[in-house]
């Protein structure tokens, strides 16, 4: 488990991490989601090791992380600039990465490499910015560590080998104590993959929830109810996060389970009435605009 | 946490990926040693197969080339040094690299260990590889001894120590800086800062203080060895070539060493990992590194534009604007925006006030240096120096190995308890100063050092400007006491089997004295006798008949004339001359029983012409031509003849009472002898014949 107690991190006058408090536990893909400058590089260095907190205490299976091998040894940081020496090749990294993580795994290394058509012999700093990066995700996978931190990762990889690395993630997870956490701009790369996400903004933690609870506590229907005081009612009984009329349209977002919603819907004697699919991108602008941010305007 | 097998594989591998620097360093040792040593060796060899050069200079070369004293492989082992600092720890500039390797679970300790010792073996391996090379060609060269060998391995000890105070100086500076430029100018300024601000002090004090004694070069370098490691490298690098012994010097190396690496090692392990890229990696020095800059080198600015223009406003001027340029340029390489080069206004205001405070403490003289004179009951011993009167002589060791400067030395032999006559000189002095503004020269000043000795072995040194008739006082009451006469004289306190070899100068011109041991004792016995009874009266107003000359040998440690074997060609001489009066008549009866006359005249009937040229004001036209006049009739020859004097043999302040011109006398024999002749004896047909000419 990863506890992040009170932490803050500044750089001069800059304020990257403010007070940031959460928890991530063992067994989940937990996604990391904010703006550019929300801070979540920051905190994944300091998640790391590399960056020490200016106050509070970031901790790895109960042991702080920063300056401590032994927390260390559990951990695989991808920066989202991987650093490979120079003239190196695949091989020579794995050789590396095999004597700083004794449990890294070259066969596996070695197949993947294969599997994924990268030339293990053929030096690093010829590869493309996409091929870097299955380099540096494999290199990650094959270390063994219990927890793996992605700093846009999926970024400059094709969608064939983003879903890749995805359903490599999956078989790892199914196969050995495995925590990855994937930092992102972007809600729609992370919502197939993450169970957990947390929203970052301005340095503080907006929100950090369960995917499927936030997905089963929130629906959208579209009604037509012809009795318009049926209408006020229901948008009153409802726990509303959001609602808009087009004509005789009615589509709400609410707070409750599916089941709860249409009982109620129902007793208005609509017209007509759906459930549509929400988006995590929906998901969170509810949530936050509920929480007073206008988080049309940062997440895009 | 990595086990102890895996740091060292951590290491190897560390090395593999900067495998160009051991292959630099090896191709630059490979050149410098081997090939250099063979390209020195191949033209001697040659020449000693052909009879032009012994073997012994080859091997005294050779021992010279691979032992101390070889500033060529100083220079190579500094380079090296510098470039494995940043080569090694430079990836702390880089965010790419410090995220990835303090991202591994490798302690920044052990990090740190693989990267510093990757830096020394890459430099120890090949420099001991080539050493040995080195050695091997000698031993074909059939140069090599035991002796040698020995040298050569202690040279390449104090190459890797060299390496080492370097190396960490290095590393210190890329610790500090988190860009590769800064770094190299840190490492500049850390090489440099001390020195710069010793010399700047002295700068300062040379500029300001009117009475100042420098107290030589070695105790400057000595200073500057403390604080800077290059230098300490040079001068311990220069003292082991002469021959000396230095462990202190040595001691401290490693002290330096040791006291680098507990700081480099400490600021690495707290450097935070997001000074990556900024200027200065610990944000809290900025300022004091700023201040600590802008001061001395505003200083010296003001100091450069002083030299280079006459009035004193433009060494305030030059502070002013040196202390705003540099405070503009470190605020630039510390955030490389043009827009920032005025942050921190009051800092520079801070530095620049500081540096003129400081210029004014020594240009008004704040500190009352000029005008300090110890009290008497604080004064132990004294002791007084002119040139004229003192610079005939060699004091105390002043000339042997490594003996420094000859004036401290000189004023640390001729020191007196009953001071009180040289305690009213440099009062003399003082007052002399207050009242002109200024120290400087003029009709009969003259110009003496002074040595006060106080309680506790503290020694205090000024120079003053003083009467002449002050001066003259003076000595004339230390030369009451014998025990200070033979302190003046240093022929009387050194024994008679140093003296090498005598000459004789006279009117009649120069020669080698060639005595038996026996005659040699006797003379010396006699005109020691005879030296230590004169007055200053004497030694001022008496012309000699001519003087005596003795050389020495420098003496040394036994080190030391080996290296000076080795280094230099062999043992220096020092030769003395010593004025013999009409009333040594015991020297001049020896020297005319061993067949060397000295109280012969000129013979007038051997003279062809003389010619007498005069250099008083006077005498001197408008195009700078002096008044001269050429004497043939045998009339005037014969009545200038008895008085000319031989210039060489006159104690230099009796100088003073000779004319001032140059009288040339060829001999018909085809000599030509340079005499003097003094003011009162010159005759009047020589002025009359000098004024014709100068009309």
């Amino acid at each position: 488990m990863i506890e992040i107690n009170g932490v803050n991190k500044s750089f001069g006058d800059i304020k990257a991490l403010d007070n940031i408090v959460a928890t991530i536990e063992e067994g989940s893909i937990f996604g990391l989601v904010g703006t550019n400058g929300a801070g979540k590089s920051t905190l994944l260095r300091v998640l790391s090791g590399v960056l020490k907190p200016d106050t509070g205490m970031a901790m790895v299976d109960g042991e702080d992380v920063y300056e401590n091998a032994a927390a260390k040894s559990r951990i695989c940081f991808l920066s989202d600039t991987a650093y490979f020496f120079p003239n190196a090749t695949a091989r020579n990294m794995a050789d590396y990465y095999a004597i700083v993580y004794p449990d890294f795994n070259k066969e596996r290394f070695d197949e993947l490499v294969g599997k994924f058509g990268l030339d293990p012999k053929r030096k690093i700093n010829t590869f493309s910015k996409g091929m870097k990066k299955q380099v540096s995700v494999l290199l990650g996978i094959c270390a063994q560590t219990r927890y793996l931190f992605c700093d846009e990762t999926f970024d400059g990889l094709d969608p064939v080998m983003r879903q890749a690395v995805k359903s490599l993630f999956a078989v790892e997870l199914l196969n050995r104590n495995f925590t990855p956490v994937i930092a992102s701009h972007s809600l729609r790369e992370l919502e197939d993959i993450c169970d957990h996400v947390g929203l970052l903004h301005k340095g503080g933690i907006l929100l950090s929830k369960d995917l499927e609870d936030m997905k089963f506590h929130i629906h959208k229907v579209q009604c037509v109810i012809r009795n318009p005081v049926f209408e006020e009612e229901l948008l009153k009984e409802l726990d509303v996060l959001q609602h808009e009329k087009r004509g005789s349209l009615l589509t709400i977002v609410a707070r409750g389970t599916k089941q709860e919603i249409l009982m109620s819907v129902e007793q208005k004697e609509p017209l007509f009435y759906e459930v549509l699919p929400l988006t995590l991108e929906e998901i969170f602008i509810s949530e936050t605009e509920v929480a007073g941010y206008d988080i049309k305007n940062i997440i895009f | 946490m990595t086990s102890k097998i895996s740091f060292f594989k951590l290491m190897k591998v560390e090395g593999r990926y900067k495998s160009w620097l051991p292959a630099l360093i090896c191709l630059v040792l490979f050149i410098s040693l081997p090939v250099a040593c063979l390209l020195k060796l191949d033209g001697m060899m040659s020449s000693v197969k052909e009879g032009y050069l012994e073997l012994e200079t080859v091997r005294k070369s050779f021992q010279a080339f691979v032992g101390f004293g070889n500033l060529g492989r100083i220079i190579v082992t500094a380079g090296c040094a510098v470039v494995s600092a940043f080569a090694c720890f430079s990836y702390m500039n880089s965010k790419q690299k410090v995220d990835f390797y303090h991202s591994l679970p490798v302690n920044r300790q052990k990090l740190f260990l693989a990267e510093f010792l990757n830096g020394l073996f890459f430099y120890v391996v090949p420099c001991f590889v080539c050493t040995v090379i080195c050695i091997i060609i000698g031993a074909i060269n059939s140069l090599l001894t035991g002796q040698i060998f020995l040298i050569a391995m202690e040279a390449f000890l104090m190459q890797v120590l060299y390496y080492l105070v370097l190396y960490l100086t290095g590393i210190l500076a890329a610790v500090l800086t988190g860009k590769i430029i800064v770094g190299i100018l840190a490492a500049a300024t850390f090489m440099c800062y001390g020195p710069m601000v010793v010399f700047l002090i002295v700068g300062l004090a040379e500029m300001s203080f009117h009475t100042l004694m420098s107290v030589g070069s070695e105790v400057t370098y000595d200073i500057m060895s403390y604080l800077s490691p290059v230098f300490l490298c040079l001068i311990t690098e220069a003292k082991l070539a002469g021959g000396e012994t230095s462990f202190f010097c040595i001691g401290w190396i490693i002290l330096m060493i040791a006291l680098l690496f507990l700081l480099c090692f400490w600021l690495y392990c707290r450097r935070a990992s997001e000074a990556a890229g900024h200027s200065i990696a610990f944000p809290k020095i900025e300022k004091p590194l700023k201040f600590l800059l802008v001061v001395p080198c505003s200083l010296t600015a003001g100091l450069l534009l002083k030299m280079m223009s006459y009035g004193s406003i433009w060494f305030f001027v030059g502070i002013i604007f040196g202390g705003i340029i540099l405070s503009a340029l470190i605020e630039f390489i510390y955030h490389l925006d043009i827009r920032e080069i005025f942050a921190h206004k009051i800092l520079m205001a801070a530095a620049v006030l500081t540096s003129l405070l400081v210029a004014c403490g020594f240009y008004f003289d704040w500190i009352g240096y000029d005008s300090y004179i110890p009290d008497e009951d604080e004064i132990v011993s004294m002791s007084v120096y002119n040139s004229s009167i003192n610079g005939n002589f060699y004091y105390g060791d002043s000339y042997d190995i490594g003996s420094g400067n000859t004036d401290i030395r000189a004023l640390q032999s001729l020191s007196v308890t009953n001071f009180e006559p040289v305690y009213e000189l440099a009062q003399e002095g003082i007052a002399r100063l207050k009242e002109s503004g200024s120290a400087y020269y003029e009709g009969d000043t003259r110009f003496v050092s002074v040595r006060y000795e106080l309680a506790g072995e503290k020694e205090v040194y000024r120079n003053y400007y003083v009467s002449l008739e002050a001066l003259n006082h003076t000595m004339d009451e230390l030369f009451k006491d014998v025990s200070f006469r033979s302190k003046f004289f240093p022929l009387l306190g050194r024994d008679n089997s140093e003296v090498r070899y005598l000459n004789l100068s006279s009117v009649t011109g120069y020669t080698d004295l060639e005595l038996t041991s026996k005659q040699k004792e006797e003379l010396l016995r006699t005109y020691k006798e005879e030296l230590e009874g004169v007055t200053f009266e004497t030694l001022r107003t008496e012309p000699a008949l001519g003087s005596i000359g003795f050389t020495y040998e420098s003496r040394g440690t036994q080190l030391q004339m080996a290296a000076a074997e080795t280094y230099y060609g062999g043992i220096s001489q020092f030769s003395e001359n010593y004025p013999v009066y009409e009333s040594f008549t015991g020297t001049v009866a020896l020297l005319k029983e061993y067949g060397y006359p000295v109280d012969e005249q000129l013979n007038a009937s051997d003279i062809e012409s003389v010619t007498i040229s005069c250099y008083d004001p006077e005498f001197i036209r408008s195009d700078g031509m002096r008044a001269e006049c050429v004497l043939t009739s045998e009339d005037e020859i014969s009545q200038i003849a008895p008085l000319l004097r031989d210039n060489m043999s006159q104690f230099p302040v009796a100088s003073n009472s000779f004319a001032n011109m140059d009288i040339m006398v060829y001999m018909k024999n085809g000599n030509t002898l340079s005499l003097g002749i003094k003011s009162e004896d010159v005759p009047e047909f020589v002025i009359k014949a000098l004024e014709k000419e100068f009309r």
